[in-house]
């Protein structure tokens, strides 16, 4: 069944970060354009056969394992990508590959390639909104590279605006790594090891070790210091200061790891009930609609 | 989904656990009742007035995992697929299976 939101969204991810960066804006001949452009074509036939093959397959465990199977087949082609430019990591011209490595990498290759790429836009181009666009879409995973990346976006300065775009997206990835706490502790065998090949095995360790009550704190700060100052920011078609009061709601009532609030109520045969009426139970709350 | 919710109710009755809907009005059918029996949907729902604002929630399917002393443990917007879903269960009921056997010694 597909995701239906109650009000049609468009996210446009960086559409908020319009600053020029100096001299970045233009876009830059790359000198190993066609190699990258090799490397690119190379990557989208993987995921195209790994897409073909994937429909043939009837297990989980078959699909597992192809699975880790595209990892080890993708990363070469991402560390290839990175070679292009590691040697002249500051020039303009490397910012197109190194964030196609971030922005293609979930699911595709190993993460200590998207850290390594990271590392180098932070090094040398935390002012050129590519930057900023790429790290959008992943801020609410809450992964180490993620807070690393927002955390340098933060303390760069940008213009006000982009500035408060990324004070709330360190808010929400920080509220996403407090939630993966205790989310990871049911985990099962096949789950953990899917979230391992995505993430990274060593950030994952540390991340269910981090101290939840830590993260959710910092990421309240945050939100209410966007709420406060930065409140009337555009962001998805809402203000900031709706988003971080959202977000803080669901830190303090409705976060994974919180006590579910009561819900009391009737049935479809206008029969009372509530929610506590299956303490002792585990429950799956199902919310559904008909369109 | 509803399939899958069918065979989840089905697999794990008489086990700590429960199928709890919160259905949402205004939808192409305006009777929920209707609906429900026309999908054979075997589990109970709340009518929504205002839970899903409560709950913030923002699309459909939501959907929660509560553990047996009422703490929230999973969320999934969208539907993630029945394994994910009874990957996720499986720890939780293996471990409220055990509490009730401690109990009723």
């Amino acid at each position: 069944m597909r995701y239906t939101p109650m009000i049609t969204l468009v996210v446009a991810l960086g559409a908020a970060c319009s600053y020029a960066a100096k001299g970045q804006q233009e876009k830059t001949e790359l000198p190993f354009a066609a190699e990258f452009e090799k490397l690119k074509a190379a990557v989208d036939k993987l995921e195209e056969s790994h897409a073909k093959r994937l429909g043939e397959l009837k297990t989980e465990d078959q699909k597992a394992a192809l699975f880790e199977v595209h990892i080890r087949e993708a990363t070469p082609l991402a560390e290839k990508a990175l070679a292009l430019v590691v040697g002249n990591a500051q020039d303009p011209a490397a910012v197109e590959v190194l964030t196609w490595i971030i922005d293609r990498g979930w699911g595709n290759w190993e993460s200590t390639v998207v850290e390594k790429a990271a590392d180098l836009l932070i090094q040398h181009h935390l002012k050129d909104r590519r930057t900023h666009n790429v790290v959008t879409g992943f801020a609410h995973l809450g992964m180490p590279w993620t807070e690393k990346m927002l955390r340098a976006l933060v303390a760069a300065e940008l213009p006000a605006k982009e500035h408060a775009l990324t004070l709330f997206q360190l808010a929400q990835c920080l509220q996403g790594s407090a939630e993966f706490v205790p989310d990871s502790k049911i985990f099962d065998a096949r789950r953990l090891k899917r979230v391992e090949l995505l993430y990274g095995k060593d950030n994952v360790a540390k991340m269910r070790m981090a101290d939840a009550a830590k993260l959710e704190a910092e990421a309240i700060r945050l939100f209410t210091d966007v709420a406060d100052n930065y409140g009337n920011v555009e962001y998805n078609l809402k203000k900031l200061r709706d988003h971080a009061a959202s977000a803080i709601y669901i830190i303090r009532n409705i976060g994974i790891g919180k006590t579910a609030p009561e819900i009391t109520g009737e049935d479809i045969d206008g029969k009372p009930m509530k929610l506590s009426d299956y303490r002792g139970k585990v429950v799956v709350l199902d919310f559904w609609g008909h369109w | 989904m509803r399939p899958d919710e069918r065979s989840l109710v089905k697999k794990l009755e008489g086990r700590p656990f429960a199928l709890i809907g919160v259905a949402q009005q205004g939808g192409i059918f305006r009777n929920l009742k209707e609906f429900m029996v026309l999908e054979k949907m075997n589990w109970r729902s709340f009518v929504d007035d205002g839970i899903s604002d409560q709950w913030m929630v923002r699309g459909t399917p939501t959907l929660y995992i509560i553990d047996t002393t009422g703490m929230i443990r999973h969320r999934w917007f969208g539907n993630p697929g029945p394994k994910v879903i009874d990957g996720a269960l499986e720890k939780l009921i293996k471990e409220a299976d055990l509490d009730r056997k401690d109990k009723s010694k």
